[in-house]
C-alpha cells in the first residue's frame, strides 16, 4: 500500500498564461467578490455579513484551519502526506495547555504547544520517512493515538485540578492583544451607517486593526514567511525537489532525509501552533475534540489553494468565514449567502458564455436561478446544515477546481536512500 | 530434516504422544501446564518424523523462525480448545481433547507453515510484545503498577459475561473493518465508514419503525435499506473519484461530517424522532418482528445473549474472502491494488473498479450498527454508538485486510476495551487501553513493513541461490 490508485483523469498540458493567478487577478478577484459581498448585504439586510466582528471572528476560524494547511504544505511539499495533521492539532492544544496551566504564562503554553506538534511529527517522520510505513496509514494511527492518549493524561492532570475534567482543561491564561489606535473610534460611526461599501470597508478595516491576539498576528506572518523560505532560498528549493523528484534531489547530492524531515517537523509544529490557538485564543479552556476536524479542513484548504502558500490563505479565509457567519448570524446570515452564490455563477455564465461553452454557461445560470428561487422562498437554512456548511462548501469547491490543481509530483510515495522503493 | 514414517502415521504418533503424555502429567501438575508440556512433546515428535515440506526447510529462517512460530501456535491453539472444552467436559477429558488438537496442529504447522506467514505471526507477536511494552512504561511513568493492572483487566475481560460483550463488540468492528478492508486492497482509504454507517443506521431504524412486516421479511428491509444507504453515501466519494478526479481521502472525511449534519437533521421531533425516555430522542422503536434474536449465552456460563448477527457477520467475512480470492472481480481488485497502470494495461475498468468497490465497501459499511440495532437498541437514538469507522481502519490495519487476520484483531481490540472497564473502579484511567491500541496499530504497520521488506530480499537471496545452483548442475 504504498501508492494511491490515481485514476487518470487525461490531463492536458494547460495551454499558457489563461488560469495563471497572477497577483493582480488575485486582488481584482478578491476585490470583485468584496463588493459582490457588500451588494448582497444592503439587498438582504443582513448586516452580520461585513461587520468589524465577522472579520474577527473570520480570522479568528481561519487561523487554525490555515496553520493545519501550511503544515499540510511543508510536508507535501516534501512528498509527505500528512494526514496526522488532526492528531498533532490534538497534541498541541494539550500541550500548550499542560504548560500554561502548570506555568501560568501563555508563552510557556505557546512553546509547549509547538513542540508538542513536533513531537506528533517526529512520529509520523520516523514511521514513513525512516520505515517506509505508508503515509496515510500513518497519519490515522496518529489521530487514533493522539485521542487517546491525551484523554488519559488529561484524566491524570486535569481532572483533579479545579475546572478541569477528563474533557478539559483548568481555564488557561490569555495572550496580549494588540491594535492600532484610534482606527475603532474614528471608522466605527461609518461602519454603523450601513452605507453600501463605504461601511462595509470601514468593517474590513476595523476588524483588521482592533483587538488581534499576538498569536494572530504571528500565525498570519507566517504565511508570506513560509513562502519566502519555500519558494525564495536555496533551502527551499531542495525541499521541494524532495517532493517532485526525490531521485533527481539525491544525484544533485541533496539529503533527502534530513528534508524530509525538517518539513515533517515543521508540519507537525505548525498544526501544535494551530491547537494552542484553539485552546488559548480562540476560547480560554482545552476541551477534548477541540480540534473538530480541523486538520482535515486544512488539508482540504491546502489542495484548494493548489499546494501554495497563497491560495492556502485563500482557503482558509473562505472555511473561516463560513465558520464565522453560522456562529454570528447563525441560518440567516448564511442563508443571504445563496445570493451571492449565484450572483458567482451568474458571472462563470457569462464568462462560460464568452469562451463559446454554451451548455456549461446555461447550467451555471439554472444552478443560480434555483438558487434566487431557493433564496426567494425561504427565510433561514436548517441550522444542523448551516454547521457543516464548510464541509458542503470543501466537497464542491474540490468536485468544481481539483482538475486544475497540480499537486507535488512525488507526494505519497514512500521513497528509500539508493533507489527502489 | 529426517522423515522415517509416512506423513498419517507421523500425524497420528505426534497427536498420540501429546495426549499421552498430558494425560500422565495431569495428574501431576495443573491441567493447562499438562497440557502445553504434551503439547511440546507432540511438536518434538512432528520434527522427528514428519519433517517440513516447505521449500526452504533446510535454511537457518527456518529453523530460527518458522519452527518456533508453529510450536507456539500449537501450543496456544492446544490450550484454547482445552480451555474451551473445560466449559462443558470434565478436566482431564478436556485437556485431553486439547492436547489431541494441539498435537495434530503442532504436526500440521510444523509441516505446512509457510515462512511469509510464519513472519506475519512473528510481526504480530513482536509488536504485541512492544505495544505491551509501551503501555506497561506509561503506567509505570504515570504511578500505576503495570502487572497488577494487567492481572485485573485479564481477570475481569475473561469472565463469561465479559467475553459476551467482547463478542458482540466484535462483530461491529469486525463488518467495520471489513469494509475498510475492501477499499485498502485496492488502495482506497475509505475513511467514511463512519458516516456511512450512521447514516445507515438512521434511516433503516427509521423504515422499520415505520413499517410492521412478517418475520424475517422484516429484518430483510432493514437491512436491505441500510446496505442501499451505505453503498449510496460512499458511491459519492467513488463518484467523485472518477469523474472530478477529488481524493477519496477528502471527501470521504466531509462526508462524514455531513452525514453527522444530516443525521442530527433528521434527528429530531419534527422529523424523524420520538422521545424516547427521558432526555433521549430516536426513531419510532421497531416491532419485535423485526428483531433479531440472540443465541443464549449459557453454554459458557453467561447470562448475555451472543448478537444473532454475529452469524451475519461471519458470512460476511467468508463472502468477503470468496470475493477477493475466487472470483474475477476480486482478482482485477488485487491487480489494480498492486498497480493501477498494469491493470489498466491488461484490460481492467479501473474507473469502474473504483466506484463499485467503493460501493461494495459502502455497503459493508451499512452492516455495521445492524447488530446493535436489530439485536439490543431496536432504534436509532442519541446514544448509538459513533465512531466505529474510526475503529474500523485501525482494525483493517492490525488484520492485514485478511478475513481472519481481521477477526483476530477485532476481538483483540474489543477484549481490551471491555477489561480495561475494571479499572475506572481502581482509579486507573481506562483510556490506557486506546494507548495500547494506538501503538499496537503503530507498531504494527511499522514491524509489518521492515518484515516485508527483509523477507523480500530473504526471497531474492533465495531464488539467486536456486539460480546459481542450477548454473553449477549445468556448467
Amino acid at each position: 500500500m504504498s501508492q494511491h490508485v490515481e485514476v487518470a483523469t487525461p490531463e492536458k498540458a494547460p495551454p499558457p498564461r489563461r488560469g495563471v493567478l497572477t497577483p493582480w487577478r488575485i486582488v481584482s478577484l478578491g476585490v470583485a467578490v468584496f463588493v459582490a459581498l457588500a451588494g448582497v448585504r444592503v439587498i438582504t439586510g443582513q448586516n452580520a455579513l461585513t461587520d468589524s466582528g465577522t472579520i474577527q471572528a473570520t480570522l479568528a476560524f481561519a487561523v487554525p484551519i490555515g496553520m493545519a494547511g501550511l503544515g499540510g504544505l511543508w510536508a507535501e511539499r516534501a512528498g509527505i502526506i500528512n494526514i496526522g495533521l488532526e492528531g498533532m492539532m490534538v497534541l498541541g492544544t494539550w500541550a500548550g495547555a499542560f504548560a500554561a496551566n502548570s506555568t501560568g504564562n501563555p508563552w510557556a503554553g505557546l512553546v509547549a504547544g509547538i513542540v508538542g506538534g513536533v513531537l506528533g511529527g517526529l512520529l509520523h517522520a520516523v514511521a514513513t520517512v525512516t520505515f517506509g510505513v505508508d503515509h496515510i496509514v500513518s497519519g490515522v494511527a496518529i489521530n487514533i493515538l493522539a485521542v487517546g492518549a491525551m484523554r488519559y493524561l488529561s484524566i491524570l492532570y486535569f481532572q483533579p485540578q479545579p475546572g478541569g475534567g477528563a474533557a478539559q482543561s483548568p481555564p488557561l491564561p490569555g495572550f496580549p492583544r494588540i491594535g492600532l489606535p484610534f482606527v475603532a473610534d474614528l471608522l466605527g460611526p461609518l461602519e454603523d451607517r450601513h452605507w453600501f461599501l463605504v461601511s462595509d470597508v470601514a468593517g474590513l478595516i476595523v476588524g483588521l486593526t482592533t483587538e488581534m491576539s499576538v498569536v494572530t498576528l504571528i500565525a498570519i506572518l507566517l504565511v508570506p514567511a513560509t513562502y519566502y523560505i519555500l519558494w525564495r532560498t536555496p533551502f527551499g528549493l531542495r525541499l521541494r525537489s524532495c517532493g517532485e523528484s526525490p531521485e533527481a534531489a539525491e544525484s544533485l547530492g541533496v539529503s533527502v532525509y534530513f528534508y524530509k524531515y525538517v518539513a515533517v517537523l515543521v508540519s507537525g509544529g505548525l498544526a501544535g501552533l494551530g491547537g494552542v490557538f484553539l485552546a488559548m485564543v480562540a476560547s480560554s479552556i482545552y476541551q477534548e475534540g477541540q480540534t473538530g476536524g480541523r486538520g482535515y479542513i486544512g488539508l482540504a484548504a491546502m489542495i484548494f489553494g493548489n499546494w501554495r502558500p497563497g491560495g492556502l490563505a485563500m482557503g482558509a479565509g473562505l472555511f473561516g468565514f463560513t465558520d464565522a457567519l453560522q456562529v454570528r448570524g447563525s441560518g440567516a446570515a448564511v442563508h443571504a449567502l445563496l445570493l451571492l452564490i449565484a450572483a458567482v455563477l451568474v458571472a462563470v455564465a457569462v464568462w462560460q458564455f464568452v469562451r463559446g461553452k454554451r451548455v456549461a454557461a446555461l447550467v451555471s445560470l439554472a444552478v443560480a436561478a434555483l438558487l434566487v428561487v431557493w433564496w426567494a422562498l425561504t427565510d433561514t437554512l436548517p441550522r444542523e446544515l448551516v454547521t457543516y456548511s464548510p464541509h458542503i462548501a470543501t466537497l464542491l469547491v474540490m468536485a468544481l477546481a481539483t482538475q486544475r490543481l497540480r499537486a507535488p509530483a512525488a507526494v505519497g510515495r514512500s521513497w528509500r536512500r539508493g533507489g527502489g522503493s | 530434516m529426517t522423515k522415517s514414517l509416512p506423513t498419517p502415521a507421523g500425524f497420528a504418533a505426534a497427536a498420540g504422544a501429546g495426549v499421552v503424555l498430558t494425560v500422565l502429567l495431569d495428574m501431576a501438575l495443573l491441567a493447562p501446564a499438562a497440557l502445553a508440556i504434551g503439547v511440546v512433546a507432540a511438536f518434538a515428535v512432528a520434527v522427528l518424523f514428519v519433517g517440513s515440506s516447505t521449500a526452504d526447510a533446510d535454511s537457518g529462517i527456518h529453523r530460527a523462525v518458522v519452527a518456533p512460530v508453529a510450536l507456539v501456535l500449537a501450543v496456544l491453539v492446544g490450550l484454547f480448545t482445552g480451555l474451551v472444552a473445560d466449559l462443558w467436559l470434565i478436566e482431564p477429558v478436556a485437556y485431553a481433547i486439547g492436547a489431541l488438537v494441539g498435537g495434530t496442529a503442532s504436526a500440521a504447522l510444523y509441516r505446512g507453515l509457510a515462512t511469509q506467514l510464519a513472519l506475519a505471526f512473528a510481526a504480530v507477536a513482536a509488536a504485541g510484545a512492544l505495544a505491551l511494552g509501551i503501555t506497561a512504561l506509561v503506567l509505570y511513568v504515570t504511578g500505576v503498577d503495570p502487572l497488577s493492572t494487567f492481572a485485573r483487566m485479564t481477570d475481569y475481560g475473561t469472565q463469561p459475561n465479559s467475553l459476551v460483550t467482547v463478542v458482540n463488540t466484535g462483530t461491529t468492528y469486525y463488518l467495520s473493518a471489513v469494509a475498510v478492508a475492501v477499499g485498502f486492497r485496492m488502495n482506497l482509504f475509505n475513511i467514511g465508514v463512519d458516516g456511512q454507517y450512521r447514516l445507515a443506521a438512521l434511516l433503516a431504524a427509521a423504515v422499520g419503525g415505520a413499517f410492521v412486516l412478517p418475520p424475517g421479511l422484516h429484518q430483510l428491509v432493514i437491512i436491505l435499506v441500510a446496505v442501499a444507504v451505505g453503498g449510496f453515501w460512499a458511491g459519492i466519494a467513488g463518484w467523485l473519484k472518477v469523474t472530478r478526479g477529488v481524493s477519496e481521502v477528502i471527501s470521504t472525511i466531509m462526508l462524514n461530517a455531513i452525514a453527522t449534519g444530516v443525521t442530527a437533521y433528521l434527528l429530531n421531533t419534527n422529523r424523524l424522532a420520538v422521545e424516547i425516555g427521558t432526555n433521549n430522542i430516536g426513531t419510532r422503536p421497531i416491532a419485535e418482528s423485526g428483531w433479531v434474536p440472540g443465541i443464549p449465552g449459557g453454554f459458557m456460563g453467561a447470562g448475555r445473549e451472543i448478537f444473532g448477527l454475529t452469524l451475519l457477520a461471519v458470512a460476511v467475512g467468508v463472502g468477503y474472502w470468496w470475493l477477493l480470492n475466487r472470483t474475477r472481480f476480486g482478482f482485477e481488485l488485487r491487480a489494480t491494488g498492486q498497480s493501477a497502470t498494469a491493470a489498466q494495461a491488461s484490460g481492467v475498468n479501473v474507473k469502474k473498479m473504483v466506484v463499485v468497490s467503493m460501493v461494495i465497501s459502502g455497503m459493508v459499511a451499512g452492516l455495521v450498527g445492524m447488530p446493535q440495532l436489530l439485536g439490543a437498541s431496536h432504534y436509532y437514538a442519541l446514544d448509538f454508538p459513533v465512531g466505529l469507522g474510526f475503529t474500523g481502519i485501525a482494525i483493517a490495519l492490525l488484520g492485514r485486510n485478511h478475513p481472519v487476520g481481521i477477526a483476530a484483531a477485532a476481538l483483540f481490540w474489543s477484549f481490551l476495551n471491555q477489561s480495561s472497564q475494571i479499572l475506572d473502579i481502581d482509579g486507573i484511567p481506562k483510556e490506557i487501553a486506546v494507548v495500547t491500541q494506538a501503538t499496537m496499530v503503530l507498531t504494527i504497520v511499522v514491524v509489518y513493513e521492515l518484515v516485508h521488506r527483509w523477507g523480500r530480499r530473504y526471497q531474492q537471496r533465495q531464488v539467486g541461490r536456486e539460480l546459481g545452483r542450477e548454473r553449477v548442475a549445468a556448467s
